[in-house]
């Protein structure tokens, strides 16, 4: 039996004379596969390789000792061929930091859109996409341009700080995964950007006051899921899992992934330090010091500070915009307001880089912020965009979903843009007329948007202006207050390159004309103050060189060997 | 002496058998070291399938510019020069 298998070995390995040319390898890869998706969105394809030896010797010793044979065997080829899967994955923050451990990151993003956003590119035929932040109890079925945020399960470990405060200071000793996470947003705030030119105008970060711990842990848990992305153990996977389409509030998760909402976490803040503009501007801020310096509360009797300015301030957009531009500003290594702010195709001044227009976007948010059908009474909205190098963008992986049952697909994005909306809102608004030398006695009526006059005295003068009606005062309360407007005459700062105040003051001017030759005084007004924030998403598949990406190989299977002579 | 004669018979019989022994282990042992060298070649292979494949995404991080061939270049020629340490590939001939 064993003889009879040498002989077959020996027969396979036949001992030839063949010409002794020289052992050579050569290696040759095959082209690839097409792209295609593993059950977790990450990018694969396969490629088949091959190591080929050619005239490999071996030396015959027993062969010395006969009279017939070589003393040299020669194969012709001896060959492997190695099928093997690289598998590419969105994994930006574990491409930055190589303390953060693998397990914590993938390339999920924690954000769900609905197939008929890749139904919706911009233009029509680019592969580029527009969508707004959508709150979670907006959800609906076929949401062409928006994306929710979602919750999905973490592993405390990665996210957690687990580190006690000792010095019961209100800084807690940040370290670990989370630290990082911490680290990145802190640093983007307080470090890079410097200049504190909205104020503090991160809400959330300085209202937040968590109801409860669990409420806090899906926040934290979803921030660390947008920095770092999904933790592999919790990755969502195709035809699995489906994102429930009801809005989670309580403390447990009721499925493994489920849209996310901490609205029981949200404080709505109503003291409004500088509300000059309808934000929310700290007092630190520059924009406040301008305002102070140019003394505008004394020379503008109408401009009443005890108005009161109402902060509509949603967490989760807030801790969603943070998250992002504190990832993409830190892959992009660059302070991002000085040096990424902008459109790429235009060199635009400082203040233009943060207030833009809204051009083409002005109708898609409005009716995002406000609906329909309050359109005609807001603001502008003003936009601050952060555009990012596409090369050094964020990659992200978002889960597709048809009908919200179940994930359908993944798509990833590299995200260029970011747009950050502002616009505000005048609830109501209070007019007094003091009694005057032309003016009999006092009146006073309150303008509530919507139309509704509350007149409560029902004195009349012979001014023109008492028989506006409510939209008219509307108008003039917005105009008076800085709602109209304001963010035109913003723009108009710089006319032809050279700062022009009075282009901008026009409009209070106007106002204020009208305040002269009539004692109005707004004595009260509410304003409500919206954000809002929409990304420019490019569709990409992942390349397995970037280096915003992980790759990892696999072998798939190793070809049986052919042994030739 | 004459009951010895009978005796070495199997004695001779063990030598000649023994002889026979060495000479078909011997050839045996040229088969079996065949097998063996190559399948020794073709797990190295094996390994070097891996490293090739992973020196090959290496290579285009490194510089995205390469061209397919050049990348397919510069891996074979990574492979020839982990040969020739291994002491399989050689560049003399006739040897």
């Amino acid at each position: 039996m064993i003889k009879k298998a040498i002989v077959a070995i020996g027969l396979v390995a036949s001992m030839q004379s063949i010409s002794m040319a020289a052992t050579q390898t050569t290696t040759t890869f095959k082209a690839p596969s097409q792209v295609q998706q593993d059950e977790y969105g990450n990018d694969y394809i396969d490629r088949e390789a091959v190591i080929s030896t050619q005239n490999f010797k071996v030396d015959n010793f027993w062969n010395s000792f006969k009279t017939s044979g070589n003393a040299t065997s020669n194969y012709t080829t001896i060959s492997r061929s190695g099928l093997f899967r690289i598998t590419t994955s969105a994994t930006s923050a574990c491409t930055i930091d190589n303390t953060l451990p693998e397990e914590g990151c993938s390339g999920q993003k924690p954000f769900l859109i609905n197939d008929e956003v890749l139904k919706n590119p911009v233009d029509g035929t680019t592969d580029t996409y527009r969508v707004a932040f959508t709150n979670p109890s907006d959800y609906t079925n076929n949401d062409y341009n928006g994306f929710y945020p979602l919750d999905v399960l973490r592993d405390a470990k990665y996210y957690k700080d687990n580190n006690i405060n000792t010095d019961g200071g209100t800084t807690a000793p940040r370290s670990g995964f989370f630290g990082f996470i911490t680290g990145a947003i802190d640093s983007l705030y307080n470090k890079v950007v410097g200049i504190d030119f909205f104020g503090q105008k991160d809400i959330a970060d300085i209202a937040y006051t968590p109801r409860s711990n669990a409420a806090e842990d899906r926040r934290q848990r979803y921030i660390a899921n947008i920095m770092a992305g999904v933790e592999k153990e919790h990755r969502m996977t195709k035809n699995a899992n489906g994102a429930s389409a009801t809005v989670i509030n309580a403390p447990t998760l009721n499925s493994p992934v489920s849209l996310l909402s901490y609205a029981e976490a949200q404080k709505s803040t109503t003291t409004a330090s500088c509300k000059f503009l309808g934000l929310e501007l700290s007092t630190k801020g520059a924009m406040c010091r301008v305002m102070s310096g140019f003394g505008m509360d004394a020379w503008m009797p109408f401009f009443n500070l005890t108005g009161t300015t109402q902060i509509e301030s949603n967490f989760l957009l807030a801790d969603t915009e943070n998250a992002l531009l504190a990832m993409n500003a830190k892959l992009n290594g660059v302070p991002y307001l000085q040096d990424v702010a902008g459109d790429q195709d235009t060199k635009l001044t400082f203040l233009q880089n943060i207030i833009k227009p809204m051009t083409a976007m002005i109708g898609f948010m409005k009716g995002m912020l406000f609906g329909e059908k309050k359109k005609d009474i807001v603001a502008d909205p003003v936009q601050r965009v952060y555009s990012f190098n596409e090369d050094e963008a964020m990659t992200m992986t978002f889960p597709v979903t048809n009908d919200g049952s179940q994930i359908d697909d993944f798509a990833h994005f590299k995200l260029l843009k970011i747009r950050s909306v502002y616009a505000d809102e005048l609830n109501s608004c209070t007019v007094k007329k003091k009694p005057g030398m032309l003016k009999p006695s006092a009146w006073e009526e309150t303008f509530y948007i919507g139309g509704n006059v509350e007149q409560k005295s029902p004195n009349y003068t012979l001014w023109n202006k008492e028989i506006w009606n409510s939209d008219q005062w509307v108008d003039w309360c917005q105009e008076a207050t800085g709602k109209k407007g304001m963010f035109t005459y913003l723009l108009n700062w710089q006319t032809g390159g050279v700062f022009n105040p009075f282009n901008w003051m026009k409009g209070f001017f106007q106002a204020f004309l009208n305040m002269l030759t009539g004692t109005y005084e707004i004595t009260n007004f509410t304003n409500t103050v919206k954000r809002g924030l929409v990304l420019d998403l490019k569709k990409v598949n992942l390349d397995p060189v970037s280096k915003r990406n992980t790759r990892e190989i696999q072998i798939l299977h190793i070809n049986t060997p052919s042994a030739g002579k | 002496m004459r009951r010895g004669s009978v005796a070495i018979v199997p004695l001779f019989l063990a030598i000649v058998l023994l002889f026979w022994f060495i000479w078909f282990l011997g050839g045996a042992n040229d088969n079996l070291h065949k097998v063996n060298q190559i399948e020794n070649l073709q797990h190295l292979q094996d390994r070097l399938l891996q490293s090739a494949i992973m020196k090959r995404y290496e290579l285009e991080e490194a510089d995205p510019s390469l061209s397919d061939a050049e990348l397919d270049a510069a891996v074979d020629t990574y492979i020839k020069e982990i040969m020739k340490v291994n002491g399989i590939d050689k560049n003399e001939e006739n040897k």
